[in-house]
């Protein structure tokens, strides 16, 4: 019993690792209607640029925060050049765009940094936390958190503010926002720019397990991608929560289920997935699709 | 006093010319309906004066403000509110977000004000406020888009086809809700419709387009009373 609490637990902080990178996928889908295959390479150009600013002398609260509006004008820059010329062109011009963007990312990561792996700093004290016979570390904790908070700012941004309405707008149905004199084209560029941000922080938390290089997220993003997919690609608790149960799911299977072990566990998002859409194609919290003909 | 003037507007998609040389105007305050068969460029017509086609050229002022260098954007803070064919809502927002998006350019105190007119013209929005407007009916989903141009409080209103798919009553009440926005708001309007002989009764003026041509130019009266003009060009 207490292991399975401890693999519980294990299992919500790289759950949450997941869920944070499908916050940012979940906004650019949200506010663009485009799902960025490329999140997860931004993310990792986002870390690097943290640690070279740590490595600069910043604190890493600053370095992070730097990152974060360094991520944001990358990220508006990225939609301004690469991906408006294609939008609306095509429905799927923009998304194989960022499957190029993938690919070219991690290239140019590996030019400028070299692909040998850095540590990152830890953003949290390495003790632990006992709870009964359950040990719960502190950087586990503090991902959890910063994840939830995270998740708390990006629902009222979008549920209570008039800029997250008007993104909304702008994603939902960009000729008529425009006919109501919202400038969509600067929202879906924000949009952009936001998610990296949030990106940047995603790839903070990730570094705390993983060592930083160009290849840092290639299994991260496709849990990232399966939990977004799961929670409904356009709901932001719906990405955490999708996270969560991956995470968990994979922690205990790849400990429980013998032939499993840790070789096959990348399978199990793919089974969970395959099974949520199966019963619900618009994922556990996605808008329901209304169309009429 | 004229509101809209267009002197020889041309438009089109690519190499396709759809609209030839078209001269009109609408009063300030006044009703203008744009009859005419399906593929005339009627819905081009709409398009080419909110800014949502691109492609045009001659002359077309509101105000004397030149609408062919606008972009939707600027052609809405002009006070164009342009309700497109099919419905133009945000069908995955409520009722409320809808208006609200509506009334972008507006102070959060004029929205309010706006959203209370447009429950008064439509009662029903009110009951479905908090709805996604996906689930509304083909009625329901014409009167929130209408109102979703209303909250612009503009000055002219380019509607296309707002009876659609709806039923005969419901049409006619979506007209005595025109009719009435029309005089209380002192709103002019641009209407595409296929009913014509509604469109005639609220009306002041009308053009008939075909092909890409103004055919036929009169006032609503005139064109009603004369049957040979409305069996060869209105087909009734």
């Amino acid at each position: 019993m207490t292991d399975l609490l401890q693999l519980l637990v294990s299992g919500l902080a790289s759950g949450s690792i997941y869920g944070a990178l499908a916050l940012a996928i979940v906004f650019v889908f949200r506010s663009t209607g485009v799902v960025n295959f490329s999140q997860g390479e931004l993310a990792m150009i986002s870390t690097f640029v943290t640690l070279g600013l740590y490595k600069a002398g910043a604190p890493l609260v600053i370095a992070i925060i730097g990152s974060m509006v360094i991520s944001f004008v990358l990220g508006a820059a990225i939609e301004r050049v690469l991906i408006r010329p294609v939008q609306g062109r095509s429905e799927h011009a923009p998304s194989i765009i960022t499957l190029g963007l993938f690919l070219g990312l991690s290239g140019i990561a590996g030019w400028i940094w070299g692909l040998d792996p850095e540590t990152f700093p830890g953003m949290f004290p390495e003790r632990s936390l006992e709870v009964g016979s359950v040990r719960l570390s502190y950087t586990s904790l503090g991902i959890i958190a910063v994840l939830l908070a995270t998740v708390a700012v990006l629902y009222v941004f979008f549920e209570r503010t008039r800029l997250g309405l008007m993104m909304k707008a702008a994603a939902s149905n960009p000729a008529t926002s425009r006919l109501a004199g919202v400038p969509v084209s600067r929202l879906l560029m924000c949009g952009w720019g936001v998610a990296s941000a949030v990106g940047a922080l995603a790839g903070a938390l990730i570094a705390q397990s993983v060592y930083v290089s160009p290849s840092m997220m290639v299994a991260v993003i496709i849990y990232a991608l399966a939990a977004a997919a799961l929670g409904g690609l356009s709901s932001p608790v719906g990405a955490v929560v999708g996270g969560w149960i991956i995470g968990v799911a994979e922690a205990v299977v790849s400990d429980r289920v013998g032939f499993i072990g840790g070789d096959l566990k990348i399978v199990v998002p793919l089974v969970i997935i395959f099974a949520v859409l199966l019963v619900k194609p618009t994922g556990l919290f996605g808008a329901k699709e209304v169309s009429r003909v | 006093m004229t509101l809209l003037d267009v002197q020889g507007l041309s438009a089109g998609y690519g190499d396709v010319g759809v609209l030839h040389d078209l001269d009109f105007q609408i009063a300030d305050g006044g009703v203008v309906a744009l009859l005419g068969p399906n593929g005339a460029g009627k819905t081009t017509l709409l398009k080419s004066l909110s800014g949502l086609l691109s492609r045009r050229s001659g002359r077309a002022e509101l105000e004397g403000d030149d609408l062919m260098s606008m972009h939707p954007e600027a052609t809405a803070r002009h006070g164009m509110a342009h309700v497109p064919e099919g419905r133009g809502t945000l069908t995955d927002l409520s009722v409320e977000d809808n208006l609200r998006v509506g009334g972008y350019l507006r102070s959060s105190s004029e929205v309010q004000e706006t959203m209370k007119v447009c429950f008064d013209y439509f009662p029903v929005l009110a009951d479905r406020r908090t709805q996604q407007a996906g689930n509304l009916s083909g009625g329901e989903q014409q009167m929130l888009a209408i109102s979703r141009g209303l909250m612009l409080r503009p000055r002219l209103m380019l509607l296309d086809e707002p009876s659609l798919g709806l039923a005969p009553n419901l049409t006619r009440q979506l007209f005595a809700a025109l009719g009435q926005i029309n005089h209380e708001q002192s709103v002019a309007m641009l209407i595409v419709e296929q009913n014509a002989s509604l469109a005639l009764d609220l009306a002041s003026t009308a053009y008939v387009l075909e092909s890409g041509r103004i055919v036929l130019a009169g006032t609503a009266d005139d064109i009603k009373g004369d049957t040979s003009l409305r069996k060869a060009y209105l087909g009734y």
